[in-house]
């Protein structure tokens, strides 16, 4: 047995050796941002002599073998892009992950109760609605954010709908102490007075590897309802592996979407 | 990857002194070429190592290389704030226990004697010292402009010392109002200030006295934030910005007719370690990236500039010494100690 174990550390060790670099993410845009109504354009950049960037289109992770990017990519359904970049000799790069949404029907109102936290108020209620994408630049004007809870999120669809899902669009930025919230629950009503059973998205406490992503919450509704309550809780206290541990995280939500 | 994480893989890679092949191959490391045009260089990353328990660093923060082509480091550890080396890594000397702050290194000769000025953030003020670290002027918030109310408002991070000697400070993480004093330390004004305007200034992180053209030498100032330089009088009219679209610009350093900026980190990234070096011509015009994006134009704007290979992580200075080669100090960086990147 550790005739087998020596043998193991003497192949592995020459590849910690020749350690290699990582390759940055590309550098991924989306034409008018990741909502849109009929379709949108896709285009990726990486100006690094011999790099290719190779991309899927059906949620799996794009290996050497997955489509190289030519040109851009028009996309006219809800799908997620991945784009990964390769060079034999470096570590593959992060892969950039996009979720794009084609849009139904726009809500009719969302109430914040209480207000963003200044100055991420941007337009409260109202840019939940927007139809417009904050980026990783969570002072972009798109975000509301909140360092404290619980936070209310009243949804009017305007109608009655059946198997639609509500898509909750956060950002989770542990550097910028942004995190994935503690509590996510949510309940619908048809009549805005008597709301069903309170659901809940189960979270796992964030990790000290994770980077900046968008993560979407898919809220599933056992329908008819045309109302919705989703209550939230950020992080009371930071983990131990964060610098700012034992202080509240945030929560930055830019959008909700009905899919 | 995980910040710690990628920490340690750069430790690994440097232990087998691994750089990245410029067409590609970690099996000939050696090859691995940094930069494009005419400014490439090949990467060093066990230069200027120490056994931390007897000369640790928090933030390396900037290096200047005195008359004497000694490679100085200001870092914000308290047990050893100035480490000497010489070109080759060897440490020479130490000194320095009293700047918790220690973020702004600029070198002065005045009349064939060096000097340093360290811009302190904790303690509020800049502070005159010899090369040997003992201390000949300290400079207090300008209360004179009348900008400011108390010390805390003013976090100066760069000096620069005009043609004349006067003395530029630039408060990059505080009002962001450069204060210009005479050589004896007397306010004499203060430009920029925070702002959308033109003129002002958001993350006034660096300075430096541009001399290239000869006649009339003018400031170059970080407008971090902005992912810009601007260029200012030296009696404090703004002139110009060269944006630099992407890139984090700390300080300035002028080398000959080439401009040198670390590039704290790439906006594509928003807060992820991602940083790199860029280098610009005697037209200001972007023509090398150490780990960047290789350089593109459209009209007289730069395309947008971003890492492309995680070599850096959050570099803040970089040093040009009298032979060409780079030397590359990163703040939050796992206590690593500097980089040198030689010339090719």
């Amino acid at each position: 047995m550790r005739k087998v174990l020596i043998l193991f550390l003497f192949l592995a060790s020459p590849s910690l050796q020749a350690q290699e670099y990582q390759l940055a993410k590309p550098i991924v845009r989306v034409e008018g941002g990741p909502f849109f109504e009929k379709s949108t354009t896709v285009s990726c950049e990486f100006r690094l002599e011999g790099a290719v960037m190779r991309y899927t289109l059906d949620d799996s992770e794009p290996t050497k073998r997955s489509k190289a990017y030519k040109k851009p990519l028009k996309i006219s359904k809800t799908t997620t892009v991945k784009v990964k970049v390769f060079i034999d000799g470096f570590q593959a790069s992060e892969t950039v992950r996009l979720d794009l949404f084609k849009l139904k029907s726009r809500l009719a109102s969302v109430k914040l109760t209480p207000n963003p936290k200044s100055p991420y108020q941007a337009e409260a209620g109202k840019t939940l609605t927007d139809q417009k994408a904050g980026s990783f630049n969570f002072r972009d004007g798109h975000w509301v954010g909140y360092n404290e809870g619980p936070v209310t999120i009243e949804v009017d669809l305007g109608k009655v709908v059946e198997k639609e899902r509500l898509v909750l669009s956060t950002l989770v930025s542990p550097d910028s102490w942004i995190m994935r919230p503690e509590r996510l629950s949510y309940t619908h009503s048809l009549d805005g007075i008597h709301f069903e059973k309170e659901a809940w998205i189960s979270m796992i406490p964030m990790a000290s590897f994770e980077t900046a992503y968008k993560r979407f919450y898919q809220l599933g509704m056992d329908g008819p309802y045309r109302y919705v309550r989703i209550t939230i809780n950020p992080v009371a206290a930071l983990p131990e592996w964060h610098p700012g541990k034992g202080q509240p995280g945030w929560v930055f939500i830019d959008e909700i979407l009905v899919q | 990857m995980n910040r710690r994480e990628f920490v340690s893989h750069t430790a690994i890679a440097s232990l087998g002194a691994s750089l990245m092949p410029q067409l590609l191959s970690p099996r000939h490391p050696e090859r691995l070429v940094l930069g494009h045009g005419s400014h490439q260089y090949r990467l060093d990353a066990n230069w200027g190592k120490l056994n931390p328990n007897d000369y640790p660093v928090k933030d390396c923060h900037e290096m200047v290389e005195d008359s004497q082509g000694r490679i100085l480091l200001l870092t914000n550890h308290t047990k050893n704030n100035v480490l000497i080396y010489d070109k080759s890594g060897k440490l020479l000397d130490s000194w320095g226990t009293e700047y918790p702050g220690a973020h702004g290194l600029t070198l002065s000769r005045e009349n064939g004697e060096d000097f340093l000025f360290i811009s302190d953030n904790n303690r509020h003020q800049v502070i005159k010292t010899t090369l040997e670290g003992k201390v000949v002027m300290t400079l207090d918030y300008p209360s004179a402009s009348g900008h400011y109310q108390k010390a805390e408002e003013y976090i100066p991070t760069e000096v620069a010392i005009g043609p004349n000697g006067d003395i530029y400070v630039a408060d990059g993480y505080g009002l962001q109002w450069i204060s210009q004093y005479s050589h004896s330390g007397e306010f004499i004004r203060s430009f920029g200030g925070r702002g959308e305007e033109p003129q002002h200034l958001q993350n006034a992180h660096g300075i430096c006295l541009d001399t290239r053209n000869k006649e009339t030498p003018t400031l170059f100032v970080s407008a971090r934030e902005q992912n810009a330089f601007k260029r200012y009088s030296l009696t404090g009219e703004y002139l110009e910005t060269i944006p630099l679209p992407g890139a984090y610009v700390c300080r300035p350093v002028i080398h000959g007719e080439y401009l040198y900026a670390a590039v704290l980190k790439s906006r594509a990234y928003g807060d992820d370690p991602s940083g790199f070096v860029t280098i610009l011509n005697a037209k200001n015009k972007v023509i090398s990236n150490l780990a960047g994006s290789k350089p593109g134009y459209k009209k007289d704007m730069p395309t947008e500039m971003y890492q492309t290979i995680k070599v850096f992580l959050y570099p803040h200075d970089v040093c040009v010494d009298s032979d060409e080669n780079l030397y590359v100090a990163q703040w939050n960086s796992g206590h690593v100690y500097p980089y040198k990147l030689n010339r090719i």
